[in-house]
């Protein structure tokens, strides 16, 4: 692959717990290329979350190498979402804003994904006016309104209704479409990853290891439109996922 | 009125306990003014004409202004060097080590020998020794509230902050200031109350001015109608600080960071 986006280089992460120490991550390598979704699912508790915390630096690998292209915008939305109590939705979002990208251009995608996550009614709500599913809105379209080069998606539509999460994913299909960002997108939903990624990476209970890496090759839009189209690729990774345990 | 009444009932409640409290202490210290000599206990009739005479001398409102006046330069100064290393020790364990023995130490010391050593160091003529009392009884515990404060602060938003690579300043100015609201808020309440009695002490000690030192007067005087006086002039001050000041700002701070 030339010139990845994220690159993991035999990465190992380990904690120091009361119990002594405990492996999360063993020996991870993968990568994602420019305008490449990889999606990583896996058991509850086996180390998803800690691969998207060392891509974001706020993990340091305790063997290995993340590499990240120089002076790519990074953007990561959080599983719980992590708002500032004080501001409102839109101050929320304009605080990442600043200093990434230039005050007009920060207003302008501000307001589009504020109308585009059904936000603009709220912009002026603080946080605790907002619903679960509304925070998660937010913490999404905080992600996206920085228009990032990689984002990371830590179980972005978990506490959503099947609607809403329908409506998000659509979004976020057409933000990748506008905006061509890599992503790394973590969660618990097979079918989810099959839909939304180009490559699903299945791991192993903890520590986190790779499994198996599952290439989808037919188009994303044709897998949205016909979901017959990744029936075989969904029972492999399920299949992986079960015996795994 | 009726439905001004159904819609405030509880806060209502709450104000008509309260004055039924102070009602019952006036009553206690009327049936005990009673039965004592006034230069025991005087009576509230006797304490409110001294109130008058103090008016009259014009020595009331400027007695107050001072002591405010260096109440408010102590502990403002406490609060400023407190919540500082606060900050400080927050850059590594060496120096959250070295400072947290050395407060405990100043909190120890008793205040009045704080007190006799700032008359020492200061002299009685100035404010200096009332003022270095103040910020020396205050001190540590505004540095502990903002170590708690500081402590509290939500990790995760910190790190959201450096995922975005937002600037040290901004993080500090809409992160770490705003987290430290309500233990400013807490700080400033129960502080500034410590510090105005600190005042008092120190003056009473050793100064020439301010209401400590005119209770120190009347106390050598003989006068227990004008310490009575002062006494309802110091309650009154802290009760009207307390519900007019640092409960209303005490509610603002949690609402704004619920």
């Amino acid at each position: 692959m030339i010139n990845p986006m994220l690159e993991f280089v035999q990465v190992f992460r380990e904690f120091e717990t009361e119990r002594g120490r405990l492996a999360a991550v063993e020996g991870i390598s993968l990568s994602a290329a420019a305008g490449e979704i990889v999606a990583l699912v896996g058991p509850s508790g086996c180390g998803k979350t800690t691969l998207l915390n060392l891509a974001a630096g706020i993990l340091r690998p305790t063997r290995g190498r993340v590499v990240l292209t120089p002076n790519a915008r990074l953007a990561y939305a959080f599983q719980e979402p992590r708002l500032l109590p004080w501001k409102t939705v839109e101050e929320n979002i304009s605080f990442v804003q600043e200093g990434l990208l230039p005050a007009g251009e920060a207003a302008a995608a501000r307001r589009r994904i504020l109308e585009e996550t059904g936000l603009a009614e709220f912009r002026r709500a603080y946080p605790r006016e907002l619903s679960g599913g509304m925070k998660q809105r937010l913490e999404l379209a905080r992600a996206l309104a920085v228009r990032p080069r990689l984002l990371l998606l830590d179980e972005p539509f978990r506490s959503l209704d099947g609607a809403t999460r329908q409506e998000l994913r659509a979004l976020l299909q057409s933000e990748h479409g506008r905006e061509g960002f890599s992503a790394l997108l973590v969660t618990h939903d097979p079918e989810e990853a099959v839909l939304l990624a180009d490559r699903v990476v299945v791991l192993s209970p903890r520590p986190a290891r790779i499994l198996k890496e599952v290439v989808l090759a037919t188009p994303r839009k044709r897998r949205l439109l016909n979901r017959a189209l990744v029936s075989s690729s969904l029972e492999r990774i399920e299949g992986l996922l079960s015996s795994a345990g | 009125m009726m439905a001004f009444i159904t819609r405030h009932k509880t806060e209502l409640q709450k104000v008509l306990a309260g004055l039924l409290g102070l009602g019952g202490i006036f009553l206690l210290w009327s049936i005990l003014s009673a039965s004592y000599h006034p230069l025991i206990f005087p009576s509230p009739r006797e304490t409110w004409q001294a109130l008058g005479d103090l008016w009259e001398e014009g020595s009331l409102v400027p007695s107050i202004a001072i002591t405010l006046h260096r109440t408010l330069y102590g502990y403002g100064l406490a609060l400023l060097i407190g919540f500082s290393l606060a900050a400080f020790s927050r850059i590594g364990a060496f120096w959250q080590a070295l400072l947290k023995p050395v407060l405990a130490v100043v909190q120890i010391i008793p205040p009045v020998v704080w007190t006799i050593l700032a008359v020492i160091w200061f002299g009685i003529s100035g404010g200096g020794a009332p003022v270095f009392l103040i910020f020396i009884v205050t001190l540590p515990l505004a540095f502990s509230q903002a170590a708690a404060g500081l402590e509290g602060i939500d990790r995760r938003l910190v790190e959201m902050s450096q995922v975005y690579r937002c600037r040290k300043s901004r993080v500090l100015r809409d992160i770490y200031l705003p987290a430290l609201v309500p233990h400013l808020a807490a700080t400033l309440g129960v502080g500034f109350s410590f510090a105005w009695k600190a005042a008092i002490f120190a003056e009473f000690m050793g100064s020439t001015s301010g209401v400590g030192f005119l209770l120190s007067t009347a106390n050598s005087n003989l006068d227990t109608e004008r310490v009575f006086a002062w006494v309802v002039v110091l309650a009154v001050l802290m009760l009207i600080c307390e519900y007019g000041l640092l409960i209303p700002l005490r509610r603002r701070a949690a609402r704004w960071c619920s």
